[in-house]
């Protein structure tokens, strides 16, 4: 006849063997959950890249988000304008001349160049 | 709600031992008064409670389930009952039951009476389990011989192999070979070693074969 040790050893044996298969069950439904996540995730990121695709090119969205945050920044807050307000006008109207081409005088450039004051049936 | 979860989902790690083993005992009477026998044993096995287990034993041999029955005996320690259920299993013909039944409690007297009632019975898969579990040699080559009267030359030649027996197996290759049965002669005469028949075979009924 089987002892009562070996007995107790099959009921305990059995015993993990049940919990070992509902911890495992825990986790293949843990499995699952976040199998279902990353399905999710793959669906979004492919119609994000159809979005994408069917839109305007990435450079020209980059290029009017610059703008706009050129914009945003250059919107000045009352209070901080008052002071450099004066510094700006002084570097545009320098700015301005030294854009200027040629910097001719009206000296340099004789009338007779662009008019004619002759005879005209000669 | 917790019955509806079922035992297999249920955390009660937060519990004490005590606690622990009080609600499930209480989930696997509740689980055995709504017939759900399966989760009753499971609350009963993690609760450690031996007793009610063989109770959930009882119910399931009243609803003839003899696997579960001698399952649940066999993890409640309970001896007498898987007597009981064993011979109860034997006189209905249900030997595979029996066998493990008679092999949980390891009785050797009941399962040589077992394996006799097999060979009776011409049911040599369950003999032949049962003499090679108690390797049983002689009684390994009765099964065998028995096997051979009844022309079940596939389990003559797995008896017979078990105890190495080439002079048996050379007699089952005959048999074999009167009958027809050139893969069961061949097999025979090969675990015989019989270089002498092997060749035979091989030469002039390759092509049946």
């Amino acid at each position: 006849m089987m002892e009562e040790g070996q007995q107790q050893d099959y009921f305990n044996q059995k015993r993990i063997e049940l919990m070992i298969d509902m911890a495992n069950k825990k986790v293949l439904a843990e499995l699952e959950e976040m199998k279902r996540v990353v399905k999710v995730l793959e669906t979004e990121i492919v119609t994000l890249k159809q979005k994408a695709e069917r839109g305007p090119p990435i450079n020209k969205i980059m290029d009017e988000v610059k703008v706009e945050e050129a914009k945003t920044e250059q919107q000045p807050t009352p209070e901080v304008q008052q002071e450099p307000a004066p510094v700006e006008a002084k570097e545009e109207v320098k700015s301005d001349g030294d854009n200027r081409y040629g910097d001719y005088t009206s000296d340099d450039v004789s009338v007779d160049k662009f008019f004619y004051f002759g005879n005209k049936k000669e | 709600m917790l019955m509806e979860k079922g035992v297999d989902n249920l955390n009660l790690s937060m519990f004490s031992e005590d606690m622990r083993s009080t609600v499930l005992n209480t989930l696997g009477d509740e689980y055995t008064r709504r017939g759900n026998l399966n989760e009753a044993a499971k609350a009963y096995i993690l609760a450690g409670n031996r007793t009610k287990l063989s109770i959930v034993g009882k119910d399931f041999e009243r609803l003839c389930l003899f696997d579960r029955a001698v399952e649940a005996f066999k993890m409640a320690g309970d001896n007498d009952e898987l007597i009981r259920v064993g011979l109860k299993c034997m006189e209905e013909g249900r030997f595979a039951q029996s066998v493990a039944a008679f092999k949980a409690i390891n009785s050797a007297e009941l399962l040589t009476k077992l394996g006799d009632e097999c060979v009776a019975k011409g049911k040599f898969d369950y003999a032949f389990e049962i003499f090679n579990f108690l390797g049983d040699d002689a009684k390994l080559a009765y099964v065998g011989e028995a096997c051979v009267q009844e022309g079940q030359f596939a389990h003559a030649i797995k008896a017979f192999k078990h105890i190495n027996d080439h002079d048996k197996l050379n007699k089952v290759g005959e048999a074999c070979l009167k009958n027809g049965l050139m893969n069961s002669a061949l097999e025979a005469f090969t675990i015989a070693e019989n270089a002498t028949m092997i060749q035979f075979i091989k030469e002039n009924f390759g092509q049946v074969m």
